[in-house]
């Protein structure tokens, strides 16, 4: 609770003190705009539209991306995670290849598929891809041998143990993977269109950037925040709703 | 005996796996009717490669990226672990700062990139500071983790035997907080390189970022091949290093 408090103080005193330096012209206007100028600038934007016409393409990429990265994902999670040579064999090499900031792929995407959406999505499936790969099999080492043992006493055929045993044991898990991946699509995409691209939130940040509009700036980076922090939120009481099942 | 037979043929099918990723790479140029300026073959990015080293181009775009990867690391390295240990080791400042610093992690931080511009220009700054800034939150998480969970009986224990309260920091929770840290110091060197790379790519005028930008825009394709290859493995690299460490510092508790 105190806390909880302190938490309100904290966000309230940096607005406040926002506020108040950039009236003051303590700090250069190009740095920073005043807080209520930048939640007019917002209204504006909303209200003429821009902001949703950016904020569909953005949606609609992170959404093709993330449909690609998680079947992918899970599809090679849960079958490098239940094929224990191949795992033997390949969960190394994921996990090294995990460390390659990938955004090193994305020129050679753009040359490849230009710079409308398909390579938005190519990138930041990409992105996602690996966390949801990695964390799915994690999920599935996790589930506890003696219940696969006991299933298979029990008569349970290959496909039902994987079924009825492993999937149920790992959920949690690949659903904490699918968060995470969730995450990553949605930088990928960002940062996709910050770097090159013709629409998007990522394209309307960086215009306001370059015509120097700074409550627009503001203004549009809030909108990205609120987005994910609701995401964030959605997929974690999800989590918690599954995990209060078991 | 049989373990460390196993051990070998897995390395070799990992060998024989990059391999055929090579030759399909090469297939897929050779047979598949795509012109040379969208793939480049195996061939042509060694070739490529080759001319960035002889033209001098890789090493002084290197020698810059690392110089900013090895600042912005040092500064999130110290900020992360020195805040970490002050937060995690209080109750109250954990429920404070735990749920700002959860969500400033995931939120996607190249959104704010552009106010790093703004605040500290297109130079050397920059890229350090976004670096910086991708690879601290991890480090402080796991920092304020390691922290949180060690056993209060080890704190109890020394307090009794009348270590004084300041010591508590770097004579106690510093080392039973060590395994966490480090994991987070692996990460938060991923975070890092990727964060300087990022800046690079989107704004800059030195560094390997910029570079594959020049490359991109003048088409020369090998040439990009090569590079991100190079890059690739110096990440991987790094990160074995790292993985090496930390599973040394495990097996010497």
């Amino acid at each position: 609770m105190r806390a909880r408090i302190t938490h309100i103080c904290i966000i309230l005193s940096i607005i406040l003190v926002w506020e108040v330096i950039s009236e003051l012209k303590l700090v250069n206007p190009i740095i920073l705009g005043p807080f209520s100028k930048t939640l007019v600038s917002l209204w504006e934007d909303l209200s003429s539209g821009i902001i949703f016409r950016h904020l569909k393409v953005t949606l609609m990429e992170f959404g093709i991306a993330y449909a690609i990265a998680a079947s992918f994902g899970l599809f090679i999670g849960l079958f490098l995670g239940t094929i224990k040579t191949l795992q033997d064999i390949y969960e190394p090499i994921l996990t090294s290849l995990y460390a390659v900031p990938i955004i090193i792929l994305y020129p050679i995407i753009l040359i490849i598929l230009g710079f409308g959406m398909a390579s938005k999505i190519a990138f930041a499936s990409c992105i996602g891809f690996f966390p949801i790969a990695l964390n799915t099999i994690a999920g599935v080492k996790s589930v506890d041998n003696q219940l696969i043992m006991a299933g298979r006493t029990m008569g349970a055929g290959k496909l039902s143990i994987f079924f009825k045993v492993i999937i149920p044991g790992a959920l949690p898990i690949i659903l904490t993977a699918l968060r995470l991946g969730m995450n990553s699509t949605m930088i990928g995409v960002i940062a996709g269109e910050i770097i090159a691209s013709m629409a998007g939130m990522g394209y309307l940040i960086s215009e306001a950037t370059t015509t120097l509009d700074i409550p627009r700036l503001y203004g549009s980076i809030l909108i990205i925040l609120t987005v994910i922090v609701a995401l964030n939120q959605g997929a974690s009481r999800l989590e918690k709703l599954v995990e209060a099942q078991k | 005996m049989n373990g460390s037979k196993r051990k070998y043929q897995i390395r070799l099918y990992q060998i024989l796996s990059v391999i055929g990723f090579i030759c399909l790479w090469d297939g897929l140029d050779r047979f598949g009717q795509i012109p040379d300026i969208f793939i480049s073959s195996p061939y042509q990015a060694l070739v490529g490669l080759i001319q960035l080293i002889q033209s001098g181009k890789l090493m002084s775009h290197l020698g810059m990226s690392l110089v900013e990867i090895a600042l912005a690391y040092a500064l999130a390295l110290s900020f992360g672990v020195g805040f970490g240990l002050i937060i995690g080791a209080t109750k109250y400042l954990r429920d404070v700062f735990d749920p700002f610093l959860m969500t400033l992690h995931a939120m996607p931080k190249i959104a704010v990139f552009p106010l790093f511009i703004v605040w500290f220009g297109i130079d050397i700054e920059l890229k350090v500071f976004f670096g910086a800034f991708h690879g601290f939150f991890i480090i402080i998480i796991m920092t304020i983790a390691g922290v949180k969970n060690v056993r209060k009986e080890y704190v109890e224990a020394a307090l009794t035997m009348g270590l004084a309260p300041r010591k508590i920091y770097y004579r106690v929770l510093f080392p039973a907080a060590i395994p966490s840290i480090f994991t987070g110091l692996r990460i938060g060197m991923i975070g890092t390189v990727l964060g300087v790379l990022l800046a690079e790519l989107v704004v800059s005028r030195a560094g390997v970022g910029f570079l594959m930008n020049e490359l991109t825009y003048e088409f020369k394709t090998g040439e990009l091949y090569g590079l991100t290859i190079v890059i690739a493995l110096i990440s991987i690299l790094i990160n074995e290093i790292l993985r090496f460490m930390g599973e040394r510092l495990d097996a010497g508790r």
